[in-house]
């Protein structure tokens, strides 16, 4: 068996064709990060009698990391959900402690600092009218906050649909997907673009939902499939508002999806609406505690026009916020204990300064006062959101760092794809040289045999 | 391993966006001159700056009002005064009057000076400030006191509650000071004044002991005023004193280190340059240069 010089040469040359194309693609991709750096996968043809005989192109490969794809994934959930519990606690923070302007801290003071001043000039027109003031500021202040804080919530959980959504979308893709690499597979292709696609869109849903998936594009979040092979489950929502809740549609039913179990930014709004709400109740229960005792105390007065029994507030029945009693009036407030004692004693007003210091007004904070109780409420507001930023911080630097540990390995470095670039180039030179060779050997064999015959 | 290119512009951008986080947050401190800028900054530190801020805002109302207070019994404690100098006059009438050697017509003319001091002592029963009247119980709204003397006020009194616990009295019933046309001070002046008009030195010496007895009463009630005088006093300057020590134990918990924020800021800016600069570098590709 004899070696052909020539065919070794081509060979040569359809490898550094190959290992071109593979660099230029991954020249022209250096900024795509779902990208892995492809290389040619090559093997040396053995020749007869250990002679070599050239090379064969056994096809193209993706960079893998499928450790590290793992782990960003599942850190990319964390960081999806701490974003998203983050952002929302963070509004809720600035409604509960604006930057300007008064809290509700400062409205409780300004209320009882008003009726202190009242109990000294009960029967002063500008001083009974300060106190309607302080007392139409509180309720506004109270409406305001539980407004922002309700219009947060559920600007989160309106998000919901949409995310759901997503979703669907891209499971249904990667089940897509999945039957593509199968028959590509079974037709021996490589599939590796269809591969990154699917890694794109398995991180896609990390991060949405925060599912993990496995070689064969599998996917599933909590326990729960989202997709299985070629079949994708599809995720829908279940009511409304602060009862908002998730499920997977089966063909003969559905199955409920445990909301705490979901990561990504899912998870974090549904996290983020949930600590909102709970805050908007804490903040209810304190205003309608305080309300309530101010409205005790002062049907128990009578204003100046003797009239006794009117409420300073009206509390609805759900809880809270409250508003202004419609029928107050700066004639009707009781600031005096009897009505002999009108228009001079103002120690009914003095008892609603004194509430101020009542330190059992509020069940789920005992021994504070109203302005204290605010104060401990802002406070484990403020651990929740610090928590959330600094978990959101620290995710994100996770992620960070395992996204270049990734890249070190899939992504592309131009210097690295340019050097190779050289040295496929100067293969291609020396396999068409030796083509050109193995040519001029054969002519001038054929020259040296026609001359000597 | 290599470096992806993508990599490291993904780097630089995450360097910069927490470089640009601190830098703003740096700013703001110093703008604002708090550390502290809301709760997740420091949760301890801000629930207790909001406690302080409170207790600040009920201390600084107690301050104003406690001087409103001052300038109200300062004026009951002139009036009372003004009561006192009154009935010594009345009292210095009276002994004149009582003088066996007095006549029928030096009396009437007692008597006439008697009434103007009734007239004086009415008017300072009526005395207002900020359009209540000061002694008349709890009807604060109308002249506790006609011309003839009738009281028309109440026995009621109104005392302020400071957020130190501390009480006030502001309203006094005017009755129990200067009497009316049945007992007390008023009714001695004017059954005084009817006696030296009539020229009965008998009722006009019977006057003096109870003369004596109303400017016992009038100096009674200024201590008493004077006791809560000095309260409101005490309050005004130790309400003062107190805001000073608030405001200096919230700046304590939430004010920034100035020397401490330029500090921070200079090395956030150095960081910000030094990241600035690589990233110009990134933009180059030193391969592509030597290839070309």
């Amino acid at each position: 068996m004899s070696v052909s010089l020539q065919s070794i040469g081509v060979s040569g040359i359809f490898a550094a064709e190959a290992e071109m194309a593979a660099t230029e693609s991954n020249i022209s991709n250096a900024s795509n990060p779902n990208y892995a750096v492809e290389s040619v996968n090559l093997e040396a043809n053995a020749g007869y009698g250990g002679i070599g005989d050239g090379v064969s192109i056994l096809g193209t490969v993706s960079a893998q990391a499928p450790y590290l794809t793992s782990q960003i994934n599942s850190n990319q959930s964390t960081d999806s959900y701490n974003q998203a519990f983050s952002l929302a606690t963070t509004d809720a923070q600035q409604a509960l402690a604006p930057s300007s302007g008064n809290d509700l801290s400062g409205s409780l003071q300004s209320l009882f600092n008003a009726f202190t001043n009242l109990s000294a000039s009960p029967a002063d027109a500008t001083v009974r009218s300060s106190a309607i003031a302080a007392i139409t500021q509180f309720a506004q202040t109270d409406q305001s906050l539980s407004s922002s804080l309700s219009s947060i919530a559920n600007s989160q959980l309106t998000q919901v649909s949409s995310l759901v959504s997503q979703v669907n979308d891209a499971s249904t893709q990667i089940a897509k997907l999945n039957s593509q690499i199968t028959a590509d597979q079974a037709n021996g292709q490589s599939g590796a673009a269809l591969e990154d696609q699917r890694n794109a869109l398995v991180n896609q849903l990390a991060t949405l939902i925060g599912a993990s998936g496995d070689a064969q594009g599998n996917v599933s979040v909590g326990g729960m499939p989202l997709v299985s092979g070629t079949s994708a489950l599809t995720l829908a929502t279940v009511g409304s508002g602060p009862s908002l809740g998730l499920q997977v549609n089966l063909a003969n039913g559905s199955l409920p999806v445990n909301v705490s179990q979901i990561g990504g930014t899912l998870g974090g709004v549904l996290a983020g609406a949930t600590s909102v709400l709970q805050l908007q109740s804490q903040v209810n229960e304190l205003s309608t505690s305080v309300a309530g005792a101010l409205n005790t105390q002062a049907e128990s007065g009578y204003g100046l026009d003797g009239s006794t029994g009117t409420a300073l507030f009206t509390i609805p029945g759900s809880g809270g916020p409250v508003s202004v009693n419609s029928a107050l009036t700066e004639q009707n407030l009781g600031a005096s204990a009897t009505a002999s004692g009108v228009p001079g004693d103002g120690s009914n007003a003095s008892a609603l300064a004194a509430i101020g210091n009542n330190q059992n007004l509020i069940a789920s904070l005992p021994n504070s006062t109203p302005v204290a109780a605010f104060s401990e409420i802002t406070s484990n507001f403020g651990t929740v959101v610090q928590n959330a930023n600094n978990n959101q911080q620290q995710s994100a630097a996770t992620v960070q760092s395992l996204t270049q540990l990734q890249s070190s390995i899939t992504g592309v470095s131009l210097n690295d794809q340019l050097t190779q670039l050289i040295q496929y180039q100067n293969a291609l030179e020396a396999s068409g040289r030796a083509v050109q060779a193995a040519d001029d050997m054969t002519t001038y064999l054929v020259q040296s045999l026609s001359s000597s015959s | 391993m290599g470096v992806s290119d993508l990599s490291l512009f993904n780097s630089l951008a995450y360097s910069l966006d927490n470089n640009t986080s601190s830098l703003a947050q740096i700013e703001q401190q110093i703008a604002t001159g708090n550390q502290v800028l809301q709760p997740s900054d420091n949760p301890t530190d801000y629930a207790a700056s909001q406690v302080l801020s409170a207790q600040n805002s009920a201390v600084s109302n107690d301050l104003v009002l406690a001087q409103q207070v001052q300038a109200q019994l300062t004026t009951a404690d002139g009036a009372l005064a003004n009561v006192g100098n009154a009935v010594d006059s009345a009292i210095a009438v009276a002994t004149e009057g009582s003088n066996a050697t007095t006549s029928p017509a030096q009396m009437a003319t007692l008597g006439a000076q008697v009434q103007s001091i009734l007239q004086q002592v009415l008017g300072q029963a009526n005395s207002q400030y900020g359009g209540s009247y000061l002694f008349a119980g709890n009807q604060v709204q109308t002249p506790p006191y006609d011309s003839s003397g009738n009281y028309s006020g109440d026995t009621g009194t109104n005392s302020v509650t400071f957020s130190n616990g501390n009480q006030v009295q502001t309203n006094f019933a005017g009755q129990s000071i200067f009497g009316d046309t049945g007992s007390g001070l008023i009714a001695t002046l004017t059954s005084l004044a009817s006696a030296l008009n009539s020229g009965n030195q008998a009722a006009v010496s019977a006057a003096l002991p109870q003369l004596q007895t109303a400017l016992t009463n009038i100096a009674t009630s200024r201590g008493n005023l004077g006791i809560n005088l000095q309260t409101a006093n005490n309050l005004v300057t130790d309400a003062t004193a107190q805001s000073t020590t608030l405001q200096t134990q919230i700046s304590n918990l939430t004010g920034v280190n100035l020397a401490q924020a330029a500090t921070n800021e200079q090395e956030a800016l150095l960081q910000q340059q030094a990241l600035v600069s690589m990233g110009s570098e990134l933009g180059k590709i030193p391969l592509v240069d030597i290839l070309a």
